[in-house]
């Protein structure tokens, strides 16, 4: 049997790198494509942009109406753009998902290749620019959508506190940029922006689906690998512990809840042997419903409905947080700080060590049955050129000690404690 | 038992296996070959709209505070030893959860190792519940953050408000988590009845989706049933309230810490099935309500293309159908700095499908996207599973359904409009921004 966990790697282009993982397992189809770039302010806002745009319609179906009616007639073909922050870079993908041809009797992966090409090469210019009224009208949305942020309130007590965490870096900046730097973005400078990364930033194609390696290689060949020029290497994310001393935030907000969020860093990077010793760590603490987390401050101390922590690998970055009444701010902040400290001395069960071990063993393997895992797994640790295969990110976290979780946890400092208070 | 049957439904490639238990326990597995996963559910045909019952025996209506089905949901999880099963889950490396919804509790458990042991733990504290009055006044303390966390989000706020704005009396009005004060009055004696009425199996289906054989399910939950001596019940009967065909209030507003308004526009109407009826003449009815929705409200249309282009829809877009017996509902939402012109072009644009029919090859194009959602779905065990589940409590055969996408015709979506886009059958949520 063949293993499932192995991606077939070619290189189509300088720095366009194609992974195909053929499978029958799956109904649809999908091919991701990924443009990385680095995190820097004056570009942030137009990279975020550019997906928005180039959904507005392409060089055969420039409009939007005509581009979303194409697709739905290909089954129900998605075509997605959209950008994510993995450690100091911006990464835009465009996707297509489509059903397998088989279950619909016509080639609708073919075409839809084709209107995923067209999305992301051709997409509707004119004079060398992106229409002038497209461009208005997703800054517009872009601006709403960087307001919008304050809605949703975990998704903004977390980014605040990466905000305070990482102020005057790359690694603060919100991925969609700033209103400022939205209202700024011209046509002219989008379509530059655009040429740009096609043509000198780092590509990475996967695909996973019922496909034959060599004939997704050639037509993705043709389709996708586009003009190259010189290709601009992007350095490693920074990874650092930082200063020392803890910053607490408090930001006041009319709302019935708080959110108390407590930001760690380390400077474990991905790539470092200790990466696994820090997952777990965050695991015991926080990654789980055994985790010391959920089960002292929202189990035992009835403090709060949400209690987790999350890890950030790229970044060497965790956050534990909690959703809290603002009258026991002081208690459920006692309660998280003595578990962040018992979990990094040690003071944790064999059990809850074989739990988080477990956890994440069935949580890589569960990967292997959605597209997005297979992919997503293979595109953090490639981005920080440490690639692995789901076969290899188990054997590695089955090993973690009760040593490498206390060793990692030492080269780890809480460095700020933001509560978004609630008040009437 | 009923002989196990196994259905294989090639266009989808999908094979499905099902058996009925002798106590009426319904067992079926959802075959996923090459799936590292198991998704086991276990779920009771109850959920935050049964606040009103006769249980089987009993002549008089049986009525309990609102959001007891998701309390009892909550409450089923921790054991009399004081641990907590969804601990014992988290420990053998398996995700535990359960949700609530309308008419339905669905307990889940997704796992890669120890399928028997996990199903077993599944059946097993599912049919055991443990309360006391320690207990349950701790789970109204988590609750009452869980509400207060729900009331915070527009999108959920906006949405109480559509229901109790859109019905009178119906319980499609109740919010599954009830309110604070409701569940203040939730007892253990209260949830022992409930559990009683509604846990039984004859009211209740086990489902697994994954690579494992029916051979082995069905042995597990047989063995797990024959102790436990379960007679043979009657039905619960769910009295509905006759809803007038006026929604209580047409416009509702509240203010909230928001960058932009939210706006909620539903109509109400009766989809139940009609005497004489079968159940897929229903269902192909039903698809068809669907697939008009998405020709005249979809973005494949005009219509949104030219709200989004004029900016009417800032974000967050969707629309949507619930039925429910003796009442339904439908709306299409968004964020909007206009709710006044989402409003009026969103109805006028349904009057006209009402009054000109709908768009054909509007109606084909979502019917081929049904057919791809249909193919998403089977590649994602927990929707598919809640699919199967849902359909499963109305009536509905899911899996008839790639063939019943072959017979629906956009004559069907006209009268469904004609049924709901009318005269004071319409509420209007808003959620603005505070000053």
């Amino acid at each position: 049997m063949r293993d499932e966990t192995v991606f077939h790697h070619e290189v189509l282009a300088p720095d366009v790198d194609l992974y195909v993982a053929p499978t029958a397992k799956f109904k649809r189809t999908r091919v991701s494509f990924f443009v990385h770039d680095h995190l820097a302010p004056q570009r942030v806002a137009l990279g975020a942009l550019l997906p928005f745009v180039q959904k507005r319609g392409t060089r055969s179906y420039p409009t939007g109406e005509a581009l979303e009616r194409a697709a739905g007639r290909l089954y129900d073909a998605e075509l997605l753009g959209g950008v994510h922050k993995f450690g100091d870079r911006q990464t835009l993908s465009y996707s297509l998902d489509v059903p397998a041809d088989r279950y619909v009797g016509e080639p609708v992966f073919r075409q839809g290749l084709e209107l995923l090409r067209e999305m992301i090469y051709e997409p509707v210019q004119v004079d060398g620019a992106f229409r002038p009224d497209y461009v208005e009208q997703e800054k517009r949305f872009q601006i709403g959508r960087v307001r919008a942020l304050v809605n949703d309130k975990i998704r903004y007590a977390n980014f605040r506190c990466v905000e305070e965490m990482f102020r005057g870096q790359p690694f603060a900046l919100y991925e969609l940029g700033t209103e400022e730097a939205i209202e700024a973005a011209s046509p002219a400078a989008l379509a530059r922006h655009h040429r740009e990364l096609l043509e000198s930033r780092p590509i990475d194609i996967y695909v996973v689906g019922d496909v034959e390696p060599e004939r997704v290689r050639d037509e993705l060949a043709q389709a996708l690998a586009g003009r190259r020029e010189q290709v601009q290497a992007l350095s490693p994310t920074e990874v650092s512990a930082g200063a020392g001393d803890v910053r607490r935030v408090t930001q006041e907000e009319p709302m019935k809840q708080g959110w108390l969020v407590l930001g760690l860093r380390t400077d474990i990077t991905r790539a470092d042997p200790l990466r696994y010793g820090l997952q777990v760590f965050n695991g015991i603490l926080g990654g789980f419903v055994h985790s010391k987390l959920f089960v002292n401050v929202r189990e035992k101390a009835s403090l709060a409905y949400t209690a987790f922590s999350s890890y950030n690998a790229n970044k060497g970055l965790i956050l534990a947080y909690a959703g809290i009444d603002v009258n026991k701010y002081q208690e459920a902040l006692d309660i998280i700080l003595r578990q962040i400290e018992d979990t990094a001395r040690g003071r944790f069960s064999d059990e809850e060590l074989d739990a988080t071990r477990k956890g994440f063993q069935t949580q890589y393997r569960m990967r292997l049955d959605t597209v997005d895992g297979r992919i997503l797994h293979h595109l953090g640790g490639e981005l920080e050129g440490c690639p692995e295969t789901i076969e290899e990110s188990l054997v590695k976290v089955a090993r973690v000690t009760r040593e490498a979780v206390v060793e990692a946890a030492a080269r780890t400092r809480l460095d700020t404690i933001y509560f978004l208070k609630g008040v009437s | 038992m009923t002989k196990p049957a196994v259905k294989s439904y090639p266009a989808l490639g999908q094979e499905v296996h099902e058996a009925v238990l002798d106590n009426g326990l319904r067992v079926v597995l959802l075959k996923k070959p090459g799936f590292q996963r198991k998704y086991i559910t276990f779920s009771t045909h109850y959920g935050g709209m049964d606040s009103v019952f006769i249980r089987p025996g009993e002549s008089e209506p049986t009525t309990v505070p609102d959001g007891i089905a998701h309390f009892l949901e909550h409450k089923l999880f921790e054991e009399p030893d004081g641990t907590n099963v969804l601990d014992v889950y988290s420990k053998m490396g398996a995700s535990p959860n359960a949700y609530t919804g309308q008419y339905y509790t669905v307990y889940l458990c997704s796992l890669v190792d120890e399928f028997r042991r996990g199903l077993d733990l599944l059946l097993d504290y599912v049919q055991r519940p443990y309360f006391t009055d320690e207990n349950v006044a701790k789970e109204q303390g988590i609750i009452e953050q869980e509400i207060q966390m729900g009331l915070d989000n527009p999108q959920r706020a906006a949405y109480y408000n559509l229901i109790e704005g859109l019905f009178h009396r119906h319980p499609a009005r109740i919010r599954v988590i009830g309110t604070v004060e409701s569940i203040r009055r939730i007892t253990k004696e209260l949830l022992y009845l409930c559990h009683d009425t509604f846990y039984h199996p004859s009211n209740m289906v086990v489902t697994v989706a994954g690579d494992v054989s029916f051979d082995e399910v069905l042995e597990i939950v047989a063995a797990d049933m024959a102790p436990r001596g379960y007679r043979p019940r009657g039905p619960i009967v769910r009295p509905i309230p006759e809803e007038p065909r006026r929604v209580l209030e047409e416009e509702v507003e509240t203010g909230m810490r928001v960058s932009r308004p939210y706006v909620l526009v539903g109509f109400k109407g009766r989809l139940d099935r009609r005497e004489g009826e079968t159940a897929r003449e229903y269902h192909r009815r039903l698809i068809g309500a669907e697939l008009a929705l998405q020709a005249v409200l979809g973005k494949s249309t005009r219509l949104y293309w030219d709200l989004y282009e004029r900016g009417v829809i800032a974000s967050r877009y969707g629309y949507g159908l619930s039925v429910y017996d003796g009442a339904a509902y439908f709306y299409a939402a968004a964020e909007s700095e206009d709710a006044g012109a989402f409003r009026d072009e969103i109805t006028q644009a349904l009057a006209a499908a009402r009054d000109g029919g709908v768009d054909d090859e509007l109606f084909e194009e979502a019917r081929r996207r049904e057919v791809g959602q249909l193919l998403t779905a089977l590649d994602d065990p927990d929707w598919l599973v809640n699919l199967y589940v849902t359909h499963l409590f109305q009536g509905l055969d899911l899996f008839e359904r790639r063939e019943l996408l072959d017979e629906v015709d956009p004559e069907l979506g006209r009268e469904f409009l004609q049924e709901f886009v009318q005269e004071g059958q319409r509420t209007v949520s808003r959620v603005t921004p505070l000053k």
